[in-house]
């Protein structure tokens, strides 16, 4: 039952390293959002200081209506599941859901009835009466979820809670994590979620909204729809998406409706929607795998370019082909079905690929920033 | 064909099992020969104290062997009444009089401060951190004149007060060293979810720190254990009343007590008195060995 409001918040760790740049976000009450960024972006650190383990340096932190900068985490209303799990070593799983009830002082019935309810919702009961070095890794997953559940936390934060499992039980654990958020939200008891991950597939599948950082700031905080389709810049362009997007220096020049691109040693036009007036100008131009054709067909917009092929991952129902064009890299993704002769191509055979430049990204080549959202 | 070949080469794995055994088996008589030698060597003195704990006073300075000619249980029964006007078990009351109080301040006092040095941050704590490791250099006689003076203004001399107090100050810098190194090794992590879980420090330091530290205080508890019973000096500076001796005195004073000493007695009760920290040792001893063994958790 509570929103999560990040005004301004910044963090300069005491040996003056200044880990977060004034970063401000509303996280809607009952929301699952993600963070998410490359290694040493700050997403711990912004998760510990939402949490209250870390201090805050700078800005105000709202949980529900209460500034809660100065609160102690018991009273702000948070539940933390860790990475490594973090259970007490010398308790039974038990005692481990149990002990953060028994210091709220809750009576002894109320304790047992919430720890068996959040044992049979995480499918643990059988686990009750071991101790954690007697569980596995995905086991003792869920009692470290168990731990935060009991608590009914108003949020729940997580840091990177699937990252010690092996890629099986993470892929089950994703879905099991998304399906308790819906279940507690139709059980009436709607909890906001932080979820920080450096894995895009799990901010993509699991997030309601993403937000991506790097070095201490947010690039872009939308939908995972919103970010696939249109990256506020080139870091969230290259970091969603796999394989990467190919990124491409290109001559730009838009007028009217009209827009005309010089690349790889060619050119084209195409329709300008959404493009502000531009004369020949250098811009970084960005295509998603899957708008890099290998089949000729017959569709409009498209640039068809000589190249010449690099290798082919085959990765089952998709084919992952890599080709040089000029020079430079380009990748393509093609269904398996729909890769026809790709199959029988090796290592330096000329193909034509045709890049679909109706969806392709246009970046400003010095800033990053997406031309389309710069208005 | 084959079958023979497979058959052959089957007789010649087996026969070389059996060289790999029969070697193992020579290797580990040796090895245990070896060990068992050297271990008597080390426990012969031992040895000897309990034979002689049984023998009369004459056998003890006539015969070589460590086995007595008979068990004789007198002197044991003389040395536990003493030629003082108390039994051993006065002063072995005595003893425990100030080795379990001294214990319980040490484990307490000890602890609190290893929680600070380990996990709190406040004003000039690596300079009192180092202060308190160099006062372990610190040899103890130095300490020993102007404390006296101070328990003498106190007016504390012929107490056990200047045994035990000190220690409830974490005087003991060896044991919070040994402690800080221990909770060094102990990850953050299950603290900040005791946080959460809406831990305030001292409940924090009961329910989670205490716990994880186990071993550690187990092996504190050990070694002030024996320290303290096997110590000399101290109760010999601050005890003056017969009273109020504690073993390791009591064990001098029936050697000086008469002209001639009664050796099968003083041996007899010096075997008793070893028999304390020995039981402390065994009763501890898979704790013990655990803290010093691994200062960490596993996963
Ligand atoms: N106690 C500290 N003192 C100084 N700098 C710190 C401290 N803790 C973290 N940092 C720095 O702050 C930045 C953010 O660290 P943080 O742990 O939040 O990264 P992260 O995004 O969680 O990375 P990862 O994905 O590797 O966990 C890093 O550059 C790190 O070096
Ligand atoms: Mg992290």
């Amino acid at each position: 039952m509570a929103s999560v409001t990040l005004n301004k918040i910044a963090k300069v760790y005491p040996n003056g390293f200044k880990a977060v740049h004034e970063i401000d976000f509303k996280i809607n009450d009952g929301e699952f959002v993600v963070l998410v960024g490359p290694s040493g972006c700050a997403k711990s650190t912004l998760l510990r200081m939402v949490a209250g383990l870390e201090s805050i340096t700078g800005g105000e932190l709202v949980i529900g209506d209460k500034v809660v900068n100065r609160l102690p985490p018991k009273e702000r209303g948070a539940a933390m599941v860790f990475q490594n799990y973090a259970l007490y070593p010398h308790m039974k799983v038990r005692d481990n859901l149990a002990f953060g009830l028994k210091l709220q002082g809750l009576p002894k019935p109320e304790v047992e009835a919430r720890v068996n309810d959040a044992a049979k919702l995480l499918e643990i009961e059988p686990l009750l009466d071991r101790y954690p070095r007697q569980l596995s890794g995905g086991q003792s997953q869920r009692v470290a979820v168990g731990r935060a559940i009991v608590k009914k936390p108003q949020v729940f934060l997580f840091d990177e809670p699937l990252s010690n499992l092996d890629a099986k039980l993470r892929a089950s654990m994703r879905v099991r994590i998304t399906e308790l958020h819906q279940q507690l939200k139709a059980a009436g008891q709607p909890c906001t979620v932080i979820y920080v991950t450096h894995d895009q597939v799990e901010a993509m599948t699991m997030g309601e909204r993403i937000c991506v950082l790097k070095e201490g700031r947010i690039q872009q905080f939308d939908t995972p729809s919103m970010l696939y389709n249109e990256p506020a810049n080139t870091f969230v362009a290259g970091f969603i998406g796999s394989p990467e997007m190919n990124m491409l220096e290109a001559r730009l020049t838009v007028s009217d409706s009209q827009a005309s691109a010089a690349l790889l040693g060619a050119s084209t036009s195409f329709s300008s929607k959404g493009l502000p007036q531009l004369t020949d100008v250098t811009v970084t131009l960005g295509l998603r795998p899957e708008n890099v054709l290998v089949n000729a067909s017959d569709a409009t917009g498209v640039m068809w370019l000589d190249s010449e092929l690099s290798h082919i991952e085959y990765m089952g129902s998709e084919v992952f082909a890599y080709f040089k064009v000029a020079g430079t890299a380009i990748t393509s993704r093609v269904p398996a079905s729909q890769s026809g002769e790709l199959a029988s191509l090796k290592r330096g055979d000329r193909v034509r690929v045709g890049l679909e430049l109706s969806h392709a990204h246009w970046f400003d080549a010095a800033s990053g920033s997406n031309l389309k959202k710069q208005h | 064909m084959s079958a023979v070949a497979s058959q052959e080469s089957t007789r010649f794995d087996s026969s070389v099992d059996q060289y790999q055994i029969r070697r193992d088996r020579i290797n580990s008589v040796i090895r245990y020969a070896l060990l068992i030698a050297v271990g008597l060597v080390m426990l012969y003195p031992l040895i000897w104290l309990i034979g002689a704990s049984f023998k009369t006073n004459a056998e003890i300075f006539t015969q070589v062997g460590f086995w007595p000619s008979k068990f004789e249980l007198e002197p044991y029964v003389k040395g536990w009444k003493t030629s003082t006007e108390y039994t051993f078990t006065r002063y072995f009351a005595n003893s425990f009089l100030i080795v379990i109080p001294r214990i319980i301040v040490t484990v307490i006092s000890c602890v609190l401060v290893a929680y600070a040095f380990a996990r709190f941050d406040f004003f000039g704590k690596k300079i009192l951190f180092a202060i308190m490791v160099a006062t372990m250099m610190l040899p103890q006689i130095v300490l020993r004149i102007p404390q006296y003076i101070m328990f003498q203004q106190f007016d504390m001399i012929d107490s056990y007060a200047p045994l035990v107090l000190p220690s409830a100050f974490a005087t003991d810098t060896f044991f919070v060293f040994m402690l800080v190194q221990f909770l060094r090794g102990i990850p953050r992590d299950m603290e900040e979810a005791a946080q959460m879980d809406g831990c305030n420090s001292l409940q924090m330091l009961w329910y989670i720190i205490v716990p994880l530290l186990k071993p550690a205080i187990i092996s504190v508890i050990v070694f002030q254990f024996i320290w303290t019973m096997n110590d000399f000096i101290g109760p010999l500076i601050y005890l003056s009343s017969v009273e109020k001796y504690p073993v390791s005195l009591a064990l001098k004073l029936s050697i000086g007590a008469t002209e001639e000493v009664e050796w099968n007695s003083v041996i007899a009760i010096s075997v008793l008195a070893l028999v304390p920290s020995v039981a402390v040792f065994f009763a501890a001893q898979r704790h013990f060995v655990d803290g010093v063994a691994s200062t960490g958790l596993k996963g």
